[in-house]
């Protein structure tokens, strides 16, 4: 099951919760993000 | 439309120079959203026009579904987000220890950053002011961030962001460092007054 996208339109101030598409989604891995991050600011 | 400026004592504050003062401020209000807690990523349609060049969005009240996350962000137009490696960024700020941030930085990625960072799913740590430049125009989008966070100490982070590419964009995503929902995350977006 891919995580859902929320979407707020401006001009009419509805909002939409859906599931992502296969692209959204595929865009989404590429952009390389885990469950662990990194290039986090670090506990001083 | 310029903003009279010649009151004198005495005079009297008509409802036609009322009205111009309240659709002519600085910054114009143009819409505003909360995360509903079911998604991960929250985006904004419409939201930039021809009607301003810059804007100043604020970010606040942010809480990740999974602890440590950054928020980050991605231009969008007709509904899809500009997903190439064009996105630029550099930060770099301290802690309220007065220890540095590590410097927060990339060259040519899939987005860029707020700023804003949550160490654990804390409700309301941190905010973010991000002053975007020409995002509608057909040019290089630019902007100053402007961001608190918490990392087992409040810190600032300021710095640039810098969408490479001269594509006119209506709107904005926001999506995470990591997997999991945007819990808590409220969003305004105003429009800076063209004269």
């Amino acid at each position: 099951m891919k995580p859902n996208v929320e979407i707020h339109d401006a001009l009419t101030g509805e909002t939409v919760v859906r599931e992502m598409t296969d692209d959204e989604y595929a865009e989404l891995l590429a952009t390389g993000r885990t469950a662990e991050p990194v290039d986090e600011p670090t506990e001083p | 439309m310029a903003v009279k400026s010649n009151f004198a004592s005495g005079n009297v504050l008509t409802a036609s120079d009322v009205n111009t003062y309240l659709t002519n401020g600085g910054l114009v209000y143009i819409t505003e959203t909360s995360a509903s807690g079911s998604a991960t990523t929250l985006s904004i349609n419409n939201c930039f026009s021809a009607s301003y060049n810059n804007y100043r969005i604020l970010i606040d009240y942010f809480q990740p579904a999974t602890a440590a996350r950054t928020v980050f962000m991605r231009l969008r137009s007709g509904g899809t987000d500009a997903t190439g490696a064009d996105y630029y960024f550099a930060l770099a700020g301290y802690f309220t220890t007065a220890a540095a941030v590590s410097d927060f930085n990339s060259a040519g990625t899939t987005s860029m950053t707020t700023g804003l960072y949550n160490s654990g799913n804390t409700l309301g740590l941190g905010a973010a002011s991000i002053d975007l430049y020409a995002p509608f125009k057909t040019e290089r989008t630019y902007g100053l961030v402007h961001s608190a966070g918490y990392d087992s100490n409040f810190f600032y982070r300021t710095g640039i962001i810098e969408h490479n590419l001269t594509n006119s964009y209506d709107g904005f995503t926001l999506l995470l460092s990591g997997t999991g929902n945007i819990t808590n995350l409220r969003v305004k977006v105003y429009g800076y007054r063209q004269a």
